[in-house]
This record gives structure tokens, sequence and C-alpha cells, in this order.
């Protein structure tokens, strides 16, 4: 199945507004990467506090929220050998850690300091 | 990293959670946050199979909490406002459902059965924070998953001299959404969900703001056909 170029998202343009339909490029996965094809994703009230900027380190704008993503791989990037397009996968808060320091190698990546998080950038 | 609220998403391939076949995406979706928050905050309560736990708030976290909770061998008590989230929590499976609009319930879990050895604070009332501590048999450990935004007061006296722990827990590993996803695959954890198109994501907004939302809500973005062509086309 050929993969389209744009797709809709709901955007996160400005604190405390409304999200807006977009049409956005879809995203080409780089090295270590999957393109998932959403299928159903969670509501979360962490996702309500990251379009209002409540935090006190605000994210960065336009954001797409969302970090209960479940869906399909439909592209891979580099290297990636685990995964195989057609999985059923799930994209959570924690998005990815650094997998080397003292948090990631005891079991505790959920605290990684250079983490990253999905629906917030 | 931009979200899931969009048709595609990147994923960091090493940190994805697998979904197993027997679960339908939109079942999978509140595992992936709601879920797995929960599940990972009971094991930080360090209680076994035969204890209890009191689960704060019977919302969206708090829901999934009560069957987990259940699932792992634990005796349940739940606290919530009102009496439909006490018929709730007790249909989810706790044997004590509070309702802390007409009884106090540290006094309650404390008559009732001496203190909780865990308790999970799902609530997002700062309230409920001061209150879970009172709820705590002596040893006993407060793990904290909401995040209403403010600070509650603690009684030092209270913490020393009963040697409460009192702790918060961030999301889990890859390993604990493995293990939660697991549960839901086999059927004894089901979040109540409510599912609705993308578009209507700022009055889902809405609702959470004004705590309308019951149970989860998810959003159906692709369509299970797609799923389907792509299967055959693989």
């Amino acid at each position: 199945m050929p993969i389209p170029k744009m797709m809709s998202a709901a955007v996160a343009e400005k604190f405390r507004e409304p999200l807006v339909m977009r049409e956005l490029p879809v995203p080409t996965p780089g090295p270590g990467q999957a393109l998932v094809e959403i299928m159903a994703s969670g509501v979360c009230h962490t996702d309500l506090h990251a379009a209002d900027g409540d935090w006190p380190v605000k994210p960065n704008l336009p954001l797409t929220p969302g970090h209960e993503g479940a869906g399909i791989v439909i592209a891979l990037g580099a290297g990636v050998t685990h995964l195989k397009e057609g999985d059923r996968v799930g994209i959570a808060w924690l998005h990815s850690a650094c997998g080397h320091c003292d948090f990631c190698l005891s079991g505790w990546e959920t605290l990684c300091l250079n983490q990253k998080n999905s629906g917030i950038r | 990293m931009n979200g899931s609220f969009a048709q595609y998403a990147l994923a960091q391939a090493d940190y994805v959670g697998r979904i197993p076949e027997k679960l339908s995406f939109v079942d999978a979706a509140p595992i992936l946050c709601a879920g797995v928050t929960t599940y990972k905050g009971l094991k930080e309560t360090n209680t076994r199979p035969g204890e209890w736990v009191v689960i704060s708030g019977a919302g969206g976290l708090g829901h999934v909490a009560i069957q987990y909770a259940k699932a792992m061998g634990l005796h349940v008590a739940a606290v919530d406002l009102g009496p439909e989230k006490a018929v709730l929590a007790q249909r989810l499976g706790a044997e004590i459902a509070i309702d802390a609009q007409t009884q106090d319930p540290a006094t309650e879990i404390q008559k009732q059965i001496g203190g909780a050895q865990g308790v999970l604070v799902t609530a997002v009332s700062t309230m409920a924070f001061k209150e879970a501590i009172s709820m705590l048999r002596r040893g006993g450990t407060c793990v904290l998953n909401g995040l209403p935004p403010g600070e509650f007061p603690v009684s030092i006296f209270d913490l020393v001299l009963n040697g409460y722990t009192i702790r918060g827990s961030i999301v889990g590993t890859r390993l604990d959404l493995e293990e939660a996803l697991s549960f839901a695959a086999e059927g004894k954890v089901k979040a109540i969900i409510e599912t609705k198109p993308l578009e209507s994501i700022n009055d889902i907004f809405r609702h959470l703001k004004t705590g309308k939302v019951n149970g989860r809500v998810v959003l159906t973005i692709g369509a299970p056909a797609s799923q389907e062509a792509f299967r055959k086309s693989a």
C-alpha cells in the first residue's frame, strides 16, 4: 500500500486555544525510527496540559499532542531489524530514552534525563 | 516528538509497545498511558497479593487501576465522589467503595480494614492527596499518579512515627508496558471507552476540563479496513 504524502493532524498552534485540523506532510522515518499508521489514540488529561502550556517548561509549538497511539508499522528507518511492516505497535509517553545513563541501566528509563516524550516537543 | 493525534506518527523503534493480536487498537490505546501508569503505580506501592490497596479516584486512571489491582491479587477499596462512582468501582471489582461526599474515607478505611498497605492516588484534587495518607496502615506506601497543580500538607509526625512512604510514579518502562498490555489482552483489564473522531478533539478537551468524561475517550483515526487491506497486500 503506498504511503500518502499528506496527513490530517490536530495541531496546537497557540496555547489555550483550540487545536486546529491541518494537512501536514507524512514524516519519513529516520534511522532507528518506525512510521506508524495510527488506528486509535487515547486522549489523556496530560495532552490538554501540553496544549494549554500548563507546565513550567512550555512545549514548542506547533505541536501534535497524543501519547496513547495504537497502530500499524508501515515503514522502517535504517537499522531497524526487530520490527517489520504490519506489526501492531503502541506509541506511549516514553518515546525514547538514552539507553546508557544510570537510570536506563538500572531499569528506570522512565527517569532518564534525556528521554523524549510523545506529543510534546 | 509530535504525537498520535494524526493519521501517521513516528516512533522510536526500540521503545514501541507490542500490541497483542487479541487486543483491538481501541482497547489497547488507553493501556499505553492510563494502563501502564496505574499498573506501575500499583507495583510501586510494594503491596503483595492478599493485601489491601485503596484506589483514590475512579476516573480515567482509577477505573483501570481497580481492575489491575484485582488482577494482581490485591484487595481493593475505592474512593471517589458520588454514588455513581461507588457503583462503578464495585462493578469493576472493588470490595469496598466509599463515596467521599457522604463518608469520611480515612475514618472508613481505618475502621473497616485497619488501614491499607498501599494507596494509589489517581484523583486530580489536592485534597485527595492529603486524605490518602490518612488511609494508610503503619508502614504503608502511598503512590501518587494524579497530577493536579499545587501542593498538599503532610504531617511530619504521622510520616515519621507511622513509617509511611510517599512516592511519585510516572508512566512505566517498556517491560511494565508489555505486562500491562498482556493483562488487557487476557481480558482482565478493559477500559471503559467512548470512541470519537479526531475532529472532535476540542469538544473532548472541553469535557475533560469540566470533568464530564467517564472512563477514557479514544479517537478512532485509521479505518480498520485499511488494516485489512494492508494484511492482504503484505
